[in-house]
């Protein structure tokens, strides 16, 4: 009996402690830990929340581990570069229970650049053309972005302002963009080739992109090329800087209100020009020296780690009064403008997805005056505009967006009836005219990776406007086949249209039977890259249709049409600041076609010859060196071939006024003289105190003291060509810049 | 009769256990089972050190994700966090080093590396391994966008400043300083002379170095040769160059840095 009692307390015990162990059993977690494209992640971390537990994954992103942390338990796989993957299990002893995770990647590895052609950069990444040291660091920038763009193959030199003619394109047909916004008018001292310098400080922006042809379908309205500028986001220390030169005061904040949350950028800047132009010893054609003023400012609001609110503003103003020689005036035009724009954007990663919005409002208004002609343009463009993106699997990246735009140009004042004669006694006719147009595009692109070395860019976008009512669709397609780790291939098609702007559609002055100017980009490119050596070859071709042209009867029609063809070369040479000497040269060869009508007299003719802006050779080499201790200096040297000007070889007296038309030579038949110039530059920065900095700088402006000319003016008669040369001859510029970090 | 009282016993003891104390059962065993976060860190550090040797990439990577778990036992946390940024340090520099266009693949694991080691001193404020790994970090980003060098250095300085204070005598703190004295433009405040100073003074604390901790980093007797050659070869001292190179080697036999890269590097050099 006692034996059977202690067998049953044992038994009873045994049961107990079986139950014991049964408990204490382990689950097993296993698994595979894959990319979006389901291809394993090897060495990626799995792990039970809030424990140790977990295992690295295997080359074949599979894991497996045993765990005692049961009931429900939450599952992470991490991987640098991806977002953590997180599954809820509910684990049971002895269970074996299996997951995949799946990690989506954070960066964009196939971002717009790695397969666009004709997108030109100075840095690592190809998808930031120029830094803001890029730009302040080119001598003959003038510490201008645009004119830091224009060193760019394919970007022609006109003259010696800030105007981006692309590929035989006119300044028109470049789109230019601050943060998904239209910069409408981005230029200071506007005139026919764009302006003399742009208006957005170089250091109130993060990266510009310039692409000059084969652009992706997210961006729409444009012929030739898209600038693409970056605002700087959120401050990361407190900042203030002071620059004083020539012919400018600056003064700029950054501050980390909140640090990582809430941060402020402001600056202000004032040029007057008199004092330059007197210490050099030109400038006497000015009546009132150019001057501008502008103010910015820049507000990020970071409220989660990918949450972004950013509002962007900037002011400015421009004056000058300057001598002009007309054939029918010989007195002073005057010019005054403002451009205000504002810029409020969105952006998050919501469900995997990034997200981008903005609504912006671009203001301007101007007085120009010059003899008879008075007028007084005002317009107002409004944009809402939506991005989204998002992997479709790591081999696939989809992009599709929106955007409505709506503009609206007044035009008042007095304008001459004949439109060259500037005479204050000729005839005039009063304008008070007002023009809105709206247009609404949207497009759709897929980022493809086939294969391991080739990329794969495909879309389509389509715009509306509201005046034309028709629909333009340009469909495009880019690739880039890696044949080598260190050279590539691109090759791009597509479509774009340009629609003509709302003045053009005026059922008087206008032709309100426009439709959109069309362009085709076919272009072939091969780039290779050896550590600090990067060079580029681009073949292209852009035939035109639908271009609007002068027509006696119908004010413009689309009859206009041409074709530009070329060859851009690039050669890069490290970078500032990381190697001893760096810089790149650009050189471009253009031959560009055009419809283009032919005054003879009264009469019009057309005929298809060289377009206004046939660069043949453009050659621009930029040269940067760090010399000793915290100077540097550079040297940019330009090279263009004259532009085609169309030669006036007669006149006929007009029917009224005693005035006379000209009559025309063969359109484009002779050239202006070839633009050179050399610009020189140099820079002493010498740091102070507690991390300040202290810049010394100098530039000389047209070295070789080249007398370009720019066009040419014929007396009233056109019996005389006078040529009209550049304002800009040698000259030096010098200041200084205080940085105070805090 | 006694074996009816042991059996009674344990046949009481054992449900009362089991009903009383489940989960004291439980954690208990589950400690035994979930690798501990100091022998992670070691095997991480086993790892690392191998994966840096042999150049293999796979082999760091996996160490840092043992790092990852090992950060999830609270009483190692900060070593853990630590250890994880040394491992992102590292793969950044095999990265920019041995394996072209991944410079955003580096720039990603230097900014993970930031981010665990003000995780770090946000735990311990006190870490100078951390503020002096911090500044090398730094450094590295600075290198890899000089633009930045106007924010990030002061943020560099200010970090070494924090481990010196700290651990004047801290070998790798010494050698932090001298890297950055090294590598620092002149007009930036850096002073090769400085450097070399720096780096004899750190071999000299590395050889006398007893960690107290088991887990308290022991890197860098080896690499502060490396360094030192490095310093030798600016200065064009070929030969003081190679005798401490292979004092590294002395120390490290299959330290990868100075057996694939620096040796062989002299090597060529003076066979042109």
């Amino acid at each position: 009996m006692t034996s059977r009692v202690s067998w049953l307390f044992a038994l009873l015990g045994g049961a107990c402690f079986a139950a014991a162990v049964h408990a204490q059993d382990p689950a097993v977690v296993q698994g595979q830990v894959v990319d979006g494209a389901g291809e394993p992640v090897a060495f990626a971390n799995v792990q039970i929340a809030g424990t140790t537990d977990g295992a690295a994954t295997g080359r074949d992103g599979r894991f497996r581990f045993a765990t005692r942390h049961l009931e429900k338990r939450e599952i992470v796989a991490s991987f640098i570069g991806c977002e953590p993957a997180r599954r809820t299990l509910r684990l049971a002893p002895g269970d074996t229970a299996s997951v995949r995770l799946v990690l989506r990647r954070v960066l964009i590895e196939l971002g717009e650049t790695a397969v666009t052609a004709s997108t030109w950069s100075t840095g690592e990444r190809e998808d930031v053309t120029l830094s803001p040291l890029d730009v302040v660091t080119t001598a003959g920038a003038a510490a201008d972005i645009f004119r830091a763009v224009k060193t760019f193959p394919g970007a022609a030199m006109v003259d010696d302002g800030a105007g981006l003619f692309v590929r035989g394109g006119d300044v028109s047909e470049t789109l230019i963009l601050l943060d998904q916004a239209t910069v409408v008018h981005p230029y200071r001292h506007e005139s026919p080739t764009g302006g003399v310098f742009g208006t957005i400080p170089p250091f109130m922006v993060k990266g510009t992109v310039f692409s000059t042809g084969g652009f992706p379908a997210r961006y729409g309205n444009t012929l030739s090329a898209v600038l693409a500028m970056e605002s700087q986001d959120l401050p990361e220390q407190s900042r203030s800087t002071l620059n004083l030169g020539l012919a400018a005061l600056s003064l700029g904040v950054d501050s980390p209100v909140v640090p990582d949350a809430l941060g402020l950028r402001l600056s202000g800047n004032l040029s007057l020009t008199d004092l330059l132009f007197r210490v050099n010893g030109h400038g006497g054609a000015f009546e009132t020296y150019p001057r501008s003023h502008d103010g910015n400012l820049n507000l990020v609001y970071r409220y989660s780690p990918a949450g972004r609110l950013k509002l962007f503003s900037f002011v400015t103003g421009d004056r000058l009064g300057v001598r002009i020689d007309e054939p029918s005036f010989d007195g002073f035009y005057r010019n005054r403008t403002a451009s205000r724009l504002h810029n409020l954007q969105w952006r998050d990663i919501l469900g995997g997805w990034l997200i981008r919005t903005s609504a912006s409002l671009n203001s301007y208004s101007a007085r120009r005056r010059l003899g008879s002609l008075d007028l007084e343009p005002a317009d107002l463009t409004t944009k809402l505009r939506a991005d989204l993106e998002g992997g479709l699997g790591d081999r696939a990246w989809l992009r599709f967006g929106g955007e409505m735009e709506r503009m609206d140009n007044r035009f008042r004042g007095t304008l001459p009836r004949r439109g060259d004669i500037f005479d204050p006694e000729a005839e005039v006719f009063e304008l008070d005219h007002a023009f809105a147009a709206r247009r609404t595009g949207g497009y759709v692109e897929v980022d493809l990776k086939p294969a391991h070395a080739v990329a794969v860019n495909a879309g389509v976008r389509a715009d509306h406007h509201d005046l034309a009512r028709r629909l333009a669709v340009d469909p495009r397609l880019s690739a880039r086949w890696s044949f080598t780790r260190r050279t590539d291939l691109r090759l791009a098609w597509g479509v774009y249209h340009q629609f003509p702007s709302p003045m053009e559609y005026d059922p008087v002055s206008g032709n309100p039977e426009l439709g959109p100017q069309r362009a085709q980009h076919w272009i072939a490119g091969l780039t290779h890259e050896r550590r600090e050596l990067m060079m580029r070859v681009e073949a292209y071709h852009k035939p035109y249709r639908g271009l609007v042209l002068h027509d006696p009867r119908l004010n413009y029609t689309n009859g206009g049409r041409g074709r530009a063809s070329g060859l851009d070369l690039f050669v890069k040479r490290g970078g500032f600041l990381r190697t001893r000497v760096s810089g790149w040269a650009a050189y471009s060869l253009l031959r560009s076609r055009r419809l283009q009508p032919r005054h003879l007299g009264r009469e019009v003719t057309y005929e298809e010859a060289p377009s206004p802006f046939d660069i043949t050779h453009n050659l621009t080499v930029v040269a940067k060196a760090l010399l000793a201790g915290g100077l540097s200096g550079g040297l940019t040297l330009r090279h263009a071939t004259g532009r085609p000007v169309t030669p006036v070889t007669g006149a006929v007296p007009a029917e009224v006024g005693g005035y006379y038309l000209p009559v025309q030579g063969p359109v484009g038949s002779e050239r202006l003289p070839a633009f050179q110039r050399l610009d020189g530059s140099l820079s002493y920065l010498r740091p102070f105190g507690e991390g300040h900095q202290a810049v010394l700088y100098l530039a000389a402006s047209n070295l070789l003291d080249r007398d370009n000319v720019l066009d040419y003016d014929y007396s009233l008669d056109y019996a005389e060509r006078r040529p009209r040369t550049t304002r800009f001859r040698r000259s030096v510029y010098f200041g200084a810049m205080l940085t105070f970090n805090r | 009769m006694r074996h009816l009282l042991l059996l009674l016993a344990l046949g009481l003891f054992l449900p009362a256990a089991c009903l009383a104390q489940p989960a004291a059962h439980l954690s208990t065993a589950a400690a035994r089972l979930s690798p501990a976060a100091d022998s992670l860190i070691a095997a991480g550090r086993a790892d690392l050190r191998a994966g840096m040797n042999q150049g293999d990439l796979d082999l760091m990577v996996a160490a840092r994700a043992a790092f990852e778990r090992a950060a999830a036992d609270a009483t190692h946390a900060a070593w853990a966090r630590y250890y994880a940024a040394l491992a992102d340090f590292r793969i950044a520099n095999h990265l920019l080093t041995r394996e072209e266009g991944s410079k955003d693949r580096a720039s990603a694991h230097l900014e993970s590396a930031v981010e665990s080691l003000k995780e770090v001193v946000r735990l311990d404020a006190e870490s100078a391994e951390a503020w002096a790994l911090l500044n090398s970090v730094y450094g590295r980003q600075i290198s890899l966008s000089p633009m930045k060098g106007m924010l990030l250095g002061r943020r560099s300085k200010r970090a070494l400043q924090m481990a010196g204070r700290l651990a004047p005598d801290n070998p790798r703190v010494v050698l932090a300083a001298a890297v950055s004295d090294f590598s620092t433009p002149g007009m930036w405040g850096g002073d090769k002379e400085r450097a070399m100073e720096g780096f004899r003074r750190a071999a000299e604390l590395f050889a006398v170095e007893e960690p107290a901790d088991p887990l308290q980093p022991v890197w860098g007797h080896d690499e502060v040769y490396a360094w030192i050659g490095l310093a030798h070869l600016d200065r064009d001292e070929r030969e003081q160059a190679r005798a401490a190179f292979e004092k590294a080697l002395e120390i490290e036999p299959d330290f990868g840095w100075v057996r694939y890269a620096l040796l062989p590097g002299l090597d060529e050099a003076a066979a042109e």
